[in-house]
């Protein structure tokens, strides 16, 4: 609840829509079909049609809000954790720390899971080409944040349109 | 009015007046070594106008973006043999010469142009507080184990600070960049 009244003094429009509806998505399906009963039953089959359409949108929009949630929540974590020396771009900086925009060590996401929680220290090799700067632990971070920024990472320079989620997270942490 | 008149950066610190002369703050001799093992005194910025900051090799929070911006000095003036660029490390324990040798090598720079020099604890610390008048203390509440100013301090031929700069905000360091192609006209 917190973070999503964060979110909505930065975000105020989108957030209006993410208080009405609840991540599950269960809200939509009980309020949608009351407020569309009676025009459906005027309406016919026309209106079952519609009723049809209208609730399979919705629950593709529920999805996309929750997405959105995440994209935006690790858009603001990886600004405040990450950016200082990936850069907002993720582009890195200079041979000193590696991109993670185009990077290939997204291939493997456990590893970019594992070392944000946990950092890293020694040569790790990116696109090729040698980096040797530690990259601190964020133990400060939770599952939830940790989901919400792979999301991020993985949507804007991974090529996914997809959640990470907190139990993914969850199952790499749990191995190590 | 002042269109006419070139503009003037103000000349920062406590002066003392003796004998009717304004006396300015300056920044106190000092004798650090870089990443070449070249030593670096006063003398190496004799006739020129500096950027001066505090930093460490693995610092994880304010100095990736301090880096990022003083790579913008860097190059809007490496070949400006009137300007130079002196970032002091403030880890000496682990800042060694080869580890700033291979940290400015990763970053990019090449060339006399900026020093990164480490030298004992005590005479860096001293400088930066006073001297340069910035804050760069041991604290192990602070990631990495440091406590220090984003400062970027501008410093004039005359070992004079004429300004002090956000080293972590793009538009103070744009800022910054003016001011020094003011100062070099100044000085000219």
């Amino acid at each position: 609840m917190i973070r999503i009244l964060k979110i909505k003094e930065k975000y105020p429009t989108l957030t209006l829509r993410a208080t009405v509806l609840p991540n599950s998505g269960e809200g939509i399906e009980k309020k949608v079909p009351k407020l569309l009963f009676t025009p459906s039953l005027l309406l016919g089959r026309a209106g079952v049609g519609l009723l049809f359409v209208i609730l399979l949108s919705s629950c593709q929009s529920a999805d996309k809000i929750k997405l959105e949630q995440y994209y935006i929540g690790g858009k603001e974590i990886f600004e405040a954790n990450c950016a200082n020396c990936h850069q907002k771009d993720g582009k890195g900086l200079q041979n000193l720390y590696p991109p993670i925009a185009g990077s290939d060590y997204l291939q493997n996401k456990s590893q970019v899971i594992l070392a944000i929680k946990y950092g890293l220290t020694g040569e790790i090799k990116v696109n090729g080409k040698v980096y040797n700067q530690p990259m601190p632990a964020n133990s400060h971070l939770q599952n939830l944040d940790i989901a919400e920024v792979v999301t991020y990472i993985y949507n804007e320079w991974g090529n996914e349109q997809k959640l990470t989620t907190v139990e993914e997270v969850e199952e790499v942490l749990k191995k190590k | 009015m002042s269109a006419c008149q070139p503009k003037k950066l103000p000349i920062q610190g406590d002066r003392e007046f003796i004998n009717g002369d304004t006396v300015y703050h300056t920044i106190a001799n000092f004798k650090f070594v870089d990443q070449d093992s070249n030593e670096v005194t006063n003398k190496t910025y004799e006739n020129k106008i500096y950027v001066a900051d505090f930093f460490f090799t693995t610092c994880p929070t304010i100095c990736p973006i301090m880096k990022t911006q003083m790579l913008r000095i860097y190059e809007k003036f490496k070949d400006n043999p009137q300007v130079g660029i002196l970032s002091h490390t403030i880890d000496p324990r682990h800042d060694s010469v080869a580890v700033l040798k291979a940290y400015a090598k990763r970053l990019g720079v090449n060339g006399d142009f900026w020093h990164f020099v480490t030298g004992k604890r005590e005479e860096i610390y001293d400088i930066g507080q006073k001297s340069y008048l910035v804050t760069a203390t041991e604290d192990a509440t602070a990631p990495g184990g440091i406590m220090h100013s984003g400062a970027f301090v501008l410093i004039d031929k005359q070992r004079r600070i004429r300004g002090v700069y956000d080293g972590t905000k793009e538009e103070k360091v744009s800022l910054l960049m003016k001011d020094m192609d003011v100062l070099l006209k100044e000085e000219e």
